[in-house]
């Protein structure tokens, strides 16, 4: 038998799926798989500084060279809120900081100790006088070693994961059930067809869509400089008013005004009639119907193809006029001032956000988080029972001082200078 | 030397603070770097934010709106950097300390390349009054030729006069930090040797440029292209989608140094440690211990900055230095130790905090 021979009827070693198992614990449990992650997190989080958020694929290319602007779009780096980036990264420094939460916890012996002493006493007496100081709590069996635990370390820790998890749900929740569109709208059309254009964003850009909702607008007045108008939003029984600039809501629908274009024809006629000085007042006319003014003057409107057209007749039995109304008014008669009120078509943009009771809970649960780690004192202290006399060993992440004095506070006899307390630099 | 990280801090934050006196009504970066400094006082870190408040005075942007967010959050922030220095202190020291000192001019090196990078190219113009001056440019589209008049802050194609220099840094950075890490794999003192030259020359060209910088923005001098020249420009800007020209040029304008965007004072701070690292005598840091609190109070402040400001820029690169941040505090309570780990990634998050304010105010992230 040749020594190839023997290898190959040497069974090659089999990884069992303990192995993988640990292999994937060690992974996950790794402080240094964390600050990896947390680095590679951070920067794709500064990408959004540098890339305008929400920019449209024209607006990329206006700013970066073509190639550069198709990979942005490509990874989503244009929509980072959306992108799969956030949530992976998210999860993945969530699931990794558990996994080192509870190695940490599982290996209480690692790490630095402010405090090292070897009390005189059996065990029992030091766990009854450690449990005093402590406020006569229990302590708890670690692979043999009882170790006591004050502060909100633990649920600290929890709450910023559960904060980090949020924001990352919210992402998603973002993603799948929320509403980012632009609609412009066809103003004062009553039926489906006051949609004129429909906008998506799709996390790759501006896409022609269905509307979400279906919104019909109503025509401001031309005379007030807030630019006001009345607008029925999906199933909301009450119209809401818009206003230039301002944030409206309807249900769990925004909605922001974006832009007001000039629009030529379509819609039923409207006229600024003003007689003498008196203020000119709004006639919203439907389409071939007779209007009898004050004075008794009846007056016709027609949607012509520019704007609209009137026909005025004096009252009795005068001449009637065709009057074409410029936008800067035209006299009808020597008193009667007529002009006409152009079509506009309104751009609205509307979205809709579920998650951002989910992002502002992260945030919540973020700030007090962080906040019961600062404020609340922390302090472990570990007892083991040796035969050569108990070792007892205290430390506090946030408090320099907090496990010198309990030890002081422990062995009240002693003097701090005499004990062999070892305090971290 | 321990009345410099006593008070060089404070000091420097108030000269910042009394420069910027004249424009309280935005909210200027160097007024949270000031408060940082204040924040922090006493550390070798107070004094870092200090020359950091210095160098962003007079910024030509602001990184926040100027309403009561806005200043919120800029508050916040300056709060947050200064509890931050005080977490940071220690590892900042340890970075100058002579064992460490191998990685940190590595790091340089590499940070002086991308420095290298930063937008110089063009100048901003003021008036003998401070303010920036604008001119008129009549701007017709191609397409629909449509006109009208536009009122053009002065910003004017200027290279860096040192840009011949600073190729060169390109080519002595990656080396350095390539011969710092050789050294590292197979320590030989020729290697060491030729490693800290090409350091002390890296910073030393960084600090020449920087000067050089400064110095022609401080000579005032600049020649105003004629409006022909100005208009031809600025249509090549625009692509061919717009005629420009210009109708005004701006005539009696003059450079000061909020000129460029502060580029050079980083060029100068990055540089001169690269020369003097090698030399550097030990630094002394109060012994006040581990104090981890200040850093999980620093990343509170920062959730609730970034929650103001909101749709801001600046917010992203906050939100990434709070995962930076949130990482050392995990090394932090869970080792219940300083490491190496620790101690960088609490100086991460300090530069990315740091970076978030300066780069949306001082237009590195725009292109002008």
């Amino acid at each position: 038998m040749t020594s190839e021979d023997t290898e190959r009827q040497t069974p090659e070693p089999q990884d069992s799926p303990t192995d993988w198992v640990q292999l994937a614990w060690s992974a996950l449990s790794s402080n240094a798989l964390l600050s990896a992650i947390a680095v590679a997190f951070a920067i794709v989080l500064c990408a959004g500084s540098a890339i305008p958020q929400g920019a449209t694929y024209e607006e990329l290319l206006r700013i970066y060279p073509y190639a550069v602007a198709r990979a942005m779009q490509s990874l989503g780096l244009h929509d980072l809120w959306s992108s799969w980036f956030l949530w992976l990264f998210a999860l993945l420094f969530s699931l990794n900081a558990l996994g080192a939460f509870l190695r940490a916890g599982a290996r209480i012996e690692e790490g630095r100790w402010d405090v090292e002493q070897t009390p005189t006493g059996n065990t029992e007496e030091l766990v009854k006088r450690i449990s005093s100081t402590l406020g006569d709590r229990a302590p708890r069996s670690r692979g043999g070693v009882l170790v006591w635990t004050t502060g909100v370390r633990r649920e600290a820790i929890g709450l910023i994961l559960l904060g980090i998890v949020s924001v990352a749900a919210s992402t998603v929740v973002g993603r799948n059930l929320g509403a980012n569109a632009r609609l412009e709208l066809q103003t004062g059309v009553q039926d489906d067809t006051a949609v004129l254009r429909s906008l998506r964003w799709d996390s790759g850009g501006w896409v022609q869509a269905r509307p979400p909702v279906s919104v019909r607008c109503d025509r401001a007045d031309p005379q007030d400089p807030l630019r006001r108008r009345r607008c029925a939003v999906g199933g909301v029984e009450e119209p809401v008013s818009l206003r230039a600039g301002k944030v409206t809501r309807a249900g769990d629908i925004e909605l922001r005004p974006l832009a007001e274009r000039p629009r030529i024809g379509g819609g039923d006629p409207e006229l600024l009639v003003r007689r003498g000085d008196a203020r000119a007042k709004l006639l919203r006319a439907k389409h071939g119907t007779t209007y009898e003014l004050d004075d008794g003057t009846r007056l016709t409107a027609y949607s012509g193809p520019d704007g609209p057209i009137a026909v005025v007749r004096p009252e009795g039995d005068g001449p009637a006029a065709l009057y074409v109304p410029s936008g800067e008014g035209q006299g009808a008669e020597s008193a009667l001032h007529l002009a006409g009120v152009p079509g506009v078509s309104l751009e609205v943009g509307l979205a809709r956000r579920p998650e951002r009771v989910l992002t502002l809970c992260g945030a919540l649960f973020l700030l007090i988080g962080f906040l019961l780690m600062a404020l609340v004192p922390d302090l472990t202290v570990a007892l083991s029972p040796r035969a050569e006399g108990s070792l007892v060993r205290a430390r506090s992440w946030n408090r320099q001082d907090l496990a010198e004095r309990w030890a002081a506070s422990l062995n009240p006899s002693e003097a701090p200078a005499e004990t062999d307390a070892e305090v971290s630099s | 030397m321990m009345a410099l990280r006593a008070w060089g801090g404070v000091v420097l934050a108030l000269v910042a603070v009394a420069l910027e006196a004249g424009t309280w009504p935005s909210p200027r970066v160097s007024l949270a770097f000031a408060l940082g400094a204040m924040v922090g006082v006493g550390r070798w870190s107070s004094l870092l934010l200090g020359l950091l408040a210095l160098i962003t005075v007079v910024l030509p942007g602001s990184p926040v709106e100027a309403d009561p967010q806005g200043w919120a959050g800029l508050v916040l922030t300056g709060l947050g950097l200064g509890l931050l220095s005080r977490s940071v202190e220690p590892g900042l020291v340890a970075m100058l300390s002579t064992d460490r000192r191998r990685a940190t001019a590595t790091w340089f090196s590499l940070l002086a390349v991308a420095l290298v990078f930063l937008p110089d190219g063009h100048v901003a113009l003021f008036d003998p009054a401070g303010a920036l001056m604008s001119f008129s440019v009549v701007v017709e589209d191609a397409v629909t030729g449509v006109r009208g008049i536009q009122e053009l802050p002065a910003y004017l194609a200027s290279p860096h006069p040192a840009g011949s220099l600073l190729s060169w840094v390109l080519l002595l950075g990656p080396l350095t930090a390539f011969l710092l890490l050789a050294q590292g794999v197979a320590p030989r003192s020729d290697l060491a040797r030729a490693g800290w030259m090409s350091a002390r020359l890296t910073g030393g060209l960084l600090v020449l440029s920087a000067l050089w910088g400064l110095g022609e923005l401080l000579s005032g001098a600049i020649v105003v292209p004629s409006a022909a020249e100005l208009g031809e420009t600025l249509s090549e800007l625009a692509g061919g989608r717009a005629s420009i020209t210009a109708v005004t040029t701006p005539d009696g304008g003059s450079l000061s140094l909020a000129s460029r965007p502060r580029v050079d004072w980083i060029r100068l701070a990055v540089g001169a440690l690269l020369l003097v690292c090698p030399s550097l005598p030990p630094l002394s840091t109060p012994d006040d211990g581990p104090s981890d609190h200040w850093l999980s109070l620093s990343l509170a402040l920062a959730v609730a900055s970034c929650f103001l400001l909101g749709p801001a820029p600046c917010a992203w690169t906050i939100a990434g230095a709070v995962v930076c941040g949130s990482a050392a505090l995990m090394h932090g309570t869970l080792r219940v130790g300083r490491d190496r780990w620790f101690d960088d990634l609490q100086l991460l998050t300090l530069a990315l905090w740091a970076a978030a304010l300066i780069a949306p105010a001082a237009g590195w992230l725009g292109r002008l």
